[in-house]
């Protein structure tokens, strides 16, 4: 059987340029060693490891639930240099809010809670790459590469004594770190939802300039007592958080809070009546929010509605990836919210969508 | 019937209490934002992990009011256990009506080569130690139209000329902050 020259071709090209798994970006990801898949957070270039010079990772779980951190290095050659499945640069269930160092080395003048051992063949990094990697994407990091020997010495008792040379690291992260504030990193699982499709609307409008961008969400649903909702006048701030699917996960987009209490323009902010709260601000301050709604009535007649505009508005770079969930929420627990499968609209500009 | 209604009582005594034993708010996240003495709610604008104080390096931020009124600014500083280790309502770390366009500068202390306009004085939480190795840290106020850099700084040496002076210059870098949406 002859076979033809092309294909012989297309083969040999093939295995010439067939990439061998290597690096932060096609490495497979590893398992902690309590069995946790982990995931990737970021990815930074510069790992430095070589002439008494280190690299040091800082992490801080904004998760709300306990994380396994890891820092995984490799060589120029994208050789990695560790095995966090083994514990070599793995630091396990770090408590929300913890901080956590992970380093190439230990240093003198940082303070390390793990440091890796490079392991055969990686012997130097000069100059390689990292990644850091978790049980949850929700982890803020810094990094800097530290002189491992030299110490902040006063220069009065040692005037010779130079200290160390530090520089900060550029990390990049997968996805934006979860946004702190009020908004849980995921969206609520058991919010108040519209009786039927179509009854709470969502419109975004990204403009230039940002003076003129918009938020209104409209929603209109199940049976809500005025005293579902606290009291905004002393003590219940309310939140809007705007989830999409970026990364083809829940992920935290917008986040918006209207506070307790508290004086907008020469005005409470919020006015409570029969029925229900209204708050208003004309200067925009928080968030850009100008109007917040809250009315209770029976299933069908409970109605909120969030208005905002400007450049205080925080607004998520549309086009978003659906679904699209909004909550509105009270730090009580409380929420309310809708899902958006089908937009109307969703390009750079504008999204607009009906609930499902 | 009635062991399993004794079984129900336990296990709701069991989830209530569980309930309460939830984790504390800490760390930048979950932490409750402050209000600062002005009366005026704060929101958080950034997040800084790697806020270190520890071993002479201190950490400087240093923020610009963006806006086009006054604002009220903050900085909070959490320890690696995640606990608050200052209180913005209380004034620590915060600047209030902070005017359009200037630019104020807090610090974990004072540094020989910054100027700061405010340095933080730890409280006894967490790990009550007068140190953050390594923790950190949220900017928040009342507007989130600012915008802040955040500096590692060793406290102790200046710059000098060196054609006057052999002293080393200190060890100084940036740590990255991540605005919040």
């Amino acid at each position: 059987m002859r076979i033809p020259h092309s294909v012989l071709g297309l083969a040999a090209t093939l295995c010439l340029v067939a990439p061998a798994r290597g690096g932060v970006t096609d490495t497979p990801l590893p398992t902690f060693s309590d069995g946790k898949a982990a995931q990737l957070v970021a990815l930074l270039p510069g790992v430095i490891k070589k002439n008494q010079l280190d690299t040091d990772v800082i992490c801080t779980n904004l998760a709300p639930a306990a994380v396994d951190v890891g820092l995984e290095v490799f060589d120029q050659n994208g050789v990695r240099g560790n095995q966090v499945a083994s514990g070599n640069g793995a630091l396990l269930a770090v408590g929300p809010g913890r901080t956590v160092t992970i380093a190439t080395g230990g240093t003198a003048v940082l303070h390390e809670d793990a440091v890796i051992t490079l392991e055969a063949p990686v012997t130097t990094l000069a100059n390689g790459s990292g990644r850091v990697v978790a049980t949850d994407v929700h982890l803020a990091c810094t990094a800097l590469a530290v002189d491992s020997v030299h110490t902040v010495v006063d220069p009065r008792t040692c005037p010779t004594c130079k200290p160390p040379t530090l520089a900060g690291l550029h990390l990049t992260y997968v996805a934006p770190p979860t946004p702190s504030g009020p908004c849980p990193a995921t969206p609520s699982p058991a919010c108040r939802k519209p009786p039927a499709p179509g009854r709470a609307l969502l419109l975004l409008q990204d403009r230039s300039p940002s003076s003129l961008d918009t938020l209104i969400w409209k929603w209109t649903g199940t049976g809500t007592a005025k005293a579902d909702f606290g009291d905004p006048t002393t003590t219940a701030s309310y939140q809007l958080c705007l989830y999409d699917q970026t990364g083809g996960t829940a992920t935290l987009r917008l986040a918006a809070v209207a506070p307790a209490g508290g004086t907008c323009g020469s005005l409470p902010c919020w006015l409570a009546s029969t029925t229900g709260f209204q708050y208003a601000d004309p200067t925009l301050t928080h968030d850009g929010l100008g109007r917040v709604l809250l009315k209770a009535g029976p299933p069908g007649a409970a109605k909120l509605l969030v208005q905002g505009r400007g450049s205080r508005l925080p607004r998520p770079v549309l086009p978003l990836t659906p679904p699209v969930t909004v909550q509105l929420s009270t730090g009580g627990g409380v929420c309310w919210d809708a899902v958006y499968t089908k937009p109307i609209t969703n390009d750079a500009a504008n999204f607009k969508a009906k609930s499902d | 019937m009635m062991i399993r209604t004794v079984a129900r009582i336990g296990i709701a005594l069991l989830l209530s209490t569980l309930g309460y034993a939830g984790p504390a708010a800490a760390g930048p996240t979950d932490t409750p934002l402050p209000t600062f003495s002005d009366g005026r709610p704060a929101v958080s604008v950034y997040i800084a992990p790697g806020v270190i104080k520890n071993n002479n390096l201190e950490t400087d931020f240093v923020c610009t009011n963006l806006d086009a009124v006054a604002v009220d600014i903050g900085l909070e500083v959490f320890d690696e256990t995640g606990a608050l280790r200052n209180s913005v309502a209380a004034g620590s770390g915060a600047f209030l009506n902070v005017g359009v366009g200037k630019t104020v500068t807090v610090a974990t202390a004072g540094t020989a080569e910054l100027h700061e306009d405010q340095t933080l004085t730890l409280n006894t939480a967490g790990s009550g130690l007068n140190n953050l190795r390594n923790g950190s840290g949220r900017v928040v106020a009342t507007s989130k139209n600012i915008a802040c850099t955040a500096v590692v700084a060793d406290k102790l040496h200046t710059v000098q000329d060196p054609a006057v002076s052999s002293l080393p210059p200190p060890s100084l870098a940036e740590i990255q902050l991540i605005k919040l949406p």
